[in-house]
């Protein structure tokens, strides 16, 4: 692997990263203005649906604590209807958390979990390396288990 | 291009709820076993076992993790004997925190400055006195972790 580019195509197996890059486009000074973006999505791998209706706190490292910048709700698709973290240049550069909470999503599909749960808020704890890029960051649970990766 | 990929990465972790699906069923049996917690790092970028990884061990205690013990993997990917055994594996909450970048690092892996991910933290419980074996499928930019047996 020489790149970091090259180690994420291996990863996903697809070319998925190129059209990222394309995406942010070529104008100079439309670059400069795009902002990195955060997008996460929650997918049921259960029931096999999008988590509808899961409750996701989303903290940034300040200093040495994690801060609560928002708390949003996924839609029906799984997902949180605005970006996450639209914020350009550097500033958006750090290290965040997610905090999915599963076991109250499941509880209310009428899973039955232990007390407690096995798995009851998963926290994701990933950094925004370069600024004017795209983050999208999904998560695939059951009661029993649970996936991240960068996606796109 | 966005849901064909997680159409696909949804159908790989199908794979490993399918296997947990026989877990889960086989909880009564788990529970008549000696109580314990083990791990296991897989580098599945590598294709091999996570040797010399750090995991630390933490129990929520009030509001904060407590640091328990640290300990390291071995060639197999797994640290020598369970992480806690018998009565040491009380019903609690429990952080595993698994230093991922710090592993590839030590392999040559090219990382960002600021890896995309760095500790990852894996939050469970230990419900009832039974064995929990926790793997943690990982690469640079990704991980799954289930309860295995």
């Amino acid at each position: 692997m020489t790149t970091n580019a090259i180690g994420r195509r291996e990863v996903l197996g697809t070319g998925a990263a190129l059209a990222v890059v394309a995406a942010i486009g070529s104008d100079a000074e439309a670059q400069s203005k795009t902002p990195s973006r955060l997008t996460t999505h929650v997918l049921d791998t259960y029931s096999g649906i999008p988590g509808e209706g899961v409750t996701i706190d989303f903290l940034k490292m300040e200093g040495d604590q994690y801060k609560l910048q928002k708390t949003v709700t996924t839609n029906h698709d799984g997902r949180s209807g605005e970006p996450l973290l639209p914020v350009e240049g550097a500033a958006a550069q750090g290290q965040y958390r997610l905090v999915f909470h599963v076991a109250d999503y499941f509880r209310k599909s009428g899973a039955q979990l232990p007390n407690p749960p096995f798995i009851d808020r998963v926290s994701i704890d990933f950094a925004i390396y370069e600024d004017k890029e795209h983050y999208h960051v999904p998560l695939l649970c059951s009661p029993w288990s649970y996936t991240t990766y960068r996606g796109s | 291009m966005n849901d064909a990929i997680e159409r696909r990465v949804f159908l790989t972790a199908g794979l490993a709820v399918g296997a947990l699906g026989a877990s889960s069923v086989a909880a009564g049996a788990q529970t008549a076993v000696t109580p314990r917690m083990t791990l296991h790092a897989l580098d599945v970028y590598s294709g091999k076992p996570a040797a010399n990884m750090r995991v630390d061990l933490s129990v929520l205690d009030g509001q904060n993790y407590r640091l328990i013990k640290t300990v390291n993997t071995t060639v197999s990917g797994r640290p020598e004997g369970p992480v806690l055994s018998g009565e040491e594996c009380k019903v609690g909450e429990y952080e595993l925190l698994f230093h991922v970048a710090d592993y590839y690092a030590g392999l040559g892996v090219k990382l960002p400055s600021l890896p995309f991910l760095n500790k990852v933290p894996v939050r469970f419980a230990v419900f009832e006195p039974a064995a929990y074996h926790i793997p943690l499928l990982l690469t640079p930019w990704s991980y799954s972790t289930y309860r295995g047996s």
